[in-house]
């Protein structure tokens, strides 16, 4: 086991190297940082008052120097000063990621406590009304965007019944609208996943043989299929639980939850960099992180990973 | 059926009873504190009665950025600040400066570089410290110590007072003096927010709290939670009386969808930035309506020629001016903004703008007789007009989405040239890339260019085309002009300030460097209970507000 995570270290290291790279690059892939953060302040400014900003923001010198110097500040925690805000860009960060991992935290709890369910549903009752039923509410939770979700659920909750705030971050009842929609997708690829992985399962010969011995259905399919068939549930799930850290970007716009995503977001709009680098790296990095833990729970439970 | 799926069964009814009891919890404490969860009555009564202490909550697309006015530059910071703070001079709803915490102002040097302002005796700050000369003098230099020290303040204010000095020459009176005779010192004052220097003084510039945000407005700061709320209160020792208005809650909803539902659904009063298309839906819902204004920004398509030669024919002021007859104003305004809106004939803002100059009018038979004339005749074949061989076909450039419609503005306007016998090309280019070909007086734009432009309320409105102005895009060059400029900036009687202004924008009509297109208008939507109309400079005062 320290084998294996002695393995994953270097992964690491080398994922967050390449998010640094890559959030740093953000600045320039971007255009020329002198003009668009100056905005159009730049369009009256003379030539010789542009290069001095850039002298002074440090624009004007290598970007390998600008890199190195980016990278050792960002090691410390230090992104540097929200340009918006004059306050250190990671504390930020920081101050926003409870109210981010409130909605990631209970949507995924939804989308398991959901999505699992329904798929055993729809592999027990495969090629029946309801499976048929619970796979249609799979594609179309996969396919509709959850910007859209979002606000039909806000039109249907909020303005029609209005039995739900609409937005903002208030009590458990501002959570309930947001979470279901981050949720909804994830429900829907949960059951989908659990399903397949359940009829293959089902199919294999070892669940013939409890059959075979006069178990119940019900004893067949919980304790012994269901086990093997949530080994790519899980793997799935742990994907999830960064992706939600990122995917809570477009709810937190579309409900004003004030989370990273939307911090990070208006940042960009405000040309604010040190703050889109602190939040990129951070949710890169939460991404990296909860994957590793997934994976590292998962080498627990299936000693055939932690071996190969 | 087999247990198990019982089972599974109930743990899916349980998953959505769950939902929905949350629903119902949290309906009852938050829409209507009164009656039981489970009663069948719509919750009517609190919006048929609003009470005086329910706060008002606006909703902007953005967030406060801090708490010292200085720093918070963004609109959304200043409408916040300018119920907290205030300066030496105001500008009223119809943009006029009045008196605030100045009641009068002079220039009092031979120079004319110095400004005395007199200031009012009977001022407070919110914790008792007293406004008086010491205060204005420190939050001025405050400025000036911020800027020298790299903190990102106010630049724009600073570079236009061009401040050399400030003294208190008594409790009561301020001498300001510039580097250069400044006459719009009284106008541009009312951004020079005044702190107290007892609140102040020893603290870093980074340190501005809730705490530190007093200052003598008639509305107090209670809290900020940063992307959640900012809530102020009235200050009921105004020295006016206090506001009617009593609580105003600011929250910062960056969707326009999620903006208008909050809206419809009573969850706000005020929200701004409605889009054009979803005028007619706002319209349509009850308890709510579009409140629209004439803004600031005048949105024009420059034509570059003089010291910026481009086309031959946009030489020609006669094709400068067909191209404004060809244009159809109303027709634009009506097909894509739903009829909001007003065209233009100026670049100066009401109420300083010559009220004599009539946009001009949609007359293509015009512009066609100005284009003969000028030698541009209609080539049948391929319906473009032509001199000396050359075709009239020209480059326009516009960026997408930087301003209300503005592609589709470039589209109608270049079906209209069409229609005439100009062949327009219409480029769209990516903002970043507008900007950088808009820098050094927009040496990088086509033939035309889609250009929007803030406004300042005062004369300097007509800056933009001043041959040393970076704002000139369209090379305008003109001796006469110039001359009035340069005597209209060293002006400081009133009188005649406007009497040049006046003959500034007549030649500008005249010269036509520009398609002038229209003051963009600002579409807020308010609910039916907020008495409150828009101001044509964003800023959103609840002081000028009141419930029904």
């Amino acid at each position: 086991m320290a084998n294996y995570i002695l393995r994953r270290i270097p992964q690491l290291i080398l994922v967050l190297f390449g998010v640094t790279v890559v959030s740093f690059g953000l600045m320039f892939l971007s255009g020329d940082p002198a003009e668009l953060w100056l905005g159009p302040a730049a369009e009256v400014m003379t030539a010789d008052q542009i290069e001095e900003w850039r002298e002074n923001m440090g624009f004007n010198r290598p970007w390998y120097v600008q890199y190195v110097d980016y990278a050792s500040d960002a090691v410390r925690g230090d992104f540097g000063t929200s340009f918006r805000h004059g306050r250190p860009a990671l504390e930020l960060i920081a101050e926003r990621m409870p109210a981010t991992m409130q909605l990631a935290v209970l949507a995924l709890l939804l989308s398991v406590a959901a999505g699992i369910p329904l798929g055993i549903l729809a592999a027990v009752k495969r090629n029946t009304p309801i499976d048929g039923v619970a796979m249609l509410f799979a594609l179309m939770g996969q396919s509709m965007p959850s910007f859209w979700i979002g606000i039909m659920l806000m039109l249907f909750f909020g303005v029609q019944l209005r039995l739900l705030p609409i937005s903002g971050r208030g009590g458990i009842e501002h959570l309930i609208l947001p979470s279901i929609t981050l949720a909804f997708f994830y429900v829907a690829q949960n059951a989908r996943v659990m399903r397949s992985s359940m009829l293959e399962v089902l199919g294999l010969d070892y669940i013939r043989t409890a059959r075979a011995k006069g178990l119940s259905k019900q004893r067949v399919i919980y304790r012994h299929a269901l086990k093997n068939a949530l080994i790519p549930v899980i793997t799935l799930i742990g994907l999830q639980v960064g992706a939600m850290l990122g995917g809570t970007v477009i709810i937190e716009t579309v409900f004003a939850w004030p989370g990273v995503g939307r911090l990070v977001v208006t940042s960009i709009g405000a040309k604010d960099f040190p703050v889109v680098q602190a939040g990129v790296v951070v949710l890169a990095s939460s991404f990296v992180l909860a994957n590793t833990i997934v994976d590292l729970t998962y080498a627990m439970i299936d000693p055939r990973i932690r071996y190969s | 059926m087999p247990k198990w799926m019982n089972l599974t069964l109930v743990a899916l009814l349980m998953v959505i009873v769950m939902v929905i009891a949350g629903c119902g919890q949290a309906s009852a404490p938050a829409d209507d504190p009164e009656e039981p969860a489970d009663t069948e009555e719509p919750a009517e009564e609190p919006s048929e009665e609003p009470e005086e202490h329910e706060p008002v909550v606006i909703l902007q697309g953005v967030d406060i950025d801090n708490m010292d006015p200085y720093q918070g530059q963004t609109l959304s910071s200043t409408n916040v600040h300018l119920h907290i703070f205030e300066t030496l001079t105001d500008r009223d709803a119809n943009m006029e400066t009045q008196p605030m915490l100045a009641t009068e102002w002079s220039v009092v040097s031979e120079d004319n570089r110095t400004w005395e302002f007199k200031l009012r005796e009977d001022v407070v700050f919110h914790n008792g410290d007293p406004m008086n000369a010491d205060a204005v003098v420190f939050s001025f230099e405050r400025l000036d110590e911020m800027i020298a020290a790299g903190v990102d303040a106010d630049n724009h204010t600073h570079n236009i007072l061009d401040m050399e000095s400030i003294v208190a020459v008594d409790e009561y009176t301020v001498h300001i003096t510039t580097n250069a005779p400044n006459p719009v010192v009284p106008q541009i004052v009312n951004s020079m927010w005044i702190l107290s220097p007892n609140v102040l003084a020893d603290i870093s510039f980074e340190e501005a709290t809730r705490e530190t945000a007093i200052g003598t407005g008639p509305y107090k700061m209670i809290e900020w939670v940063p992307d959640e709320y900012v809530r102020i209160e009235a200050w009921e020792d105004y020295r006016d009386g206090p506001p009617a208005i009593k609580e105003v809650m600011w929250r910062p909803v960056p969707e326009t969808a999620t903006r208008i539902a909050e809206l419809k659904a009573g969850g706000a009063d005020l929200i701004v930035n409605v889009p054009p298309d979803l005028v007619a839906e706002v319209e349509d819902h009850a308890g709510i309506g579009v409140r629209d204004v004439p803004g600031g920004r005048r949105v024009i398509i420059g034509l570059g020629h003089g010291r910026n030669p481009r086309h031959p024919a946009l030489e020609d002021r006669r094709v400068r001016q067909a191209m404004n007859y060809a244009f159809d104003a109303e027709g634009m305004l009506d097909s894509l903004l739903g009829g909001l809106g007003e065209p233009a004939g100026t670049i100066v803002n009401p109420p300083n703008s010559n009220p004599d100059i009539e946009p001009y009018p949609y007359d293509p038979d015009k512009a066609a007789e100005l284009l003969d004339e000028a030698g541009w005749v209609m080539n049948e074949a391929t319906g473009v007009r032509e001199k000396d061989g050359e075709p009239l076909s020209l480059v326009l450039h516009t960026p997408d989405g930087r301003y209300i419609q503005d592609r589709n503005m470039a589209q109608v306007i270049a079906s209209d040239m069409e229609a005439v016998g100009i062949e327009v090309d219409v480029q769209v280019v990516e903002w970043s890339v507008f900007i950088g070909m808009a820098a050094n007086q927009g040496e990088g734009f086509g033939d035309m260019h889609l250009i929007g432009s803030g406004t300042s309320f005062t004369w300097m409105d007509i800056a933009f085309l001043a041959a040393d102005s970076g704002s000139n895009r369209v090379g305008f060059d003109h001796p006469r002009f110039e001359e009035l400029y340069a005597e209209l900036s060293q002006e400081f009687d009133p009188e005649r300030q406007r009497e040049l202004l006046w003959e500034l924008e007549d030649i500008a009509f005249e010269e036509a460097p520009f398609i002038f297109i229209w003051f963009q208008v600002d579409i807020y939507a308010a609910s039916d209970r907020l008495d409150w109309q828009p101001r044509a400079d964003e800023r959103i005062r609840m002081t000028e507000a009141s419930l029904r």
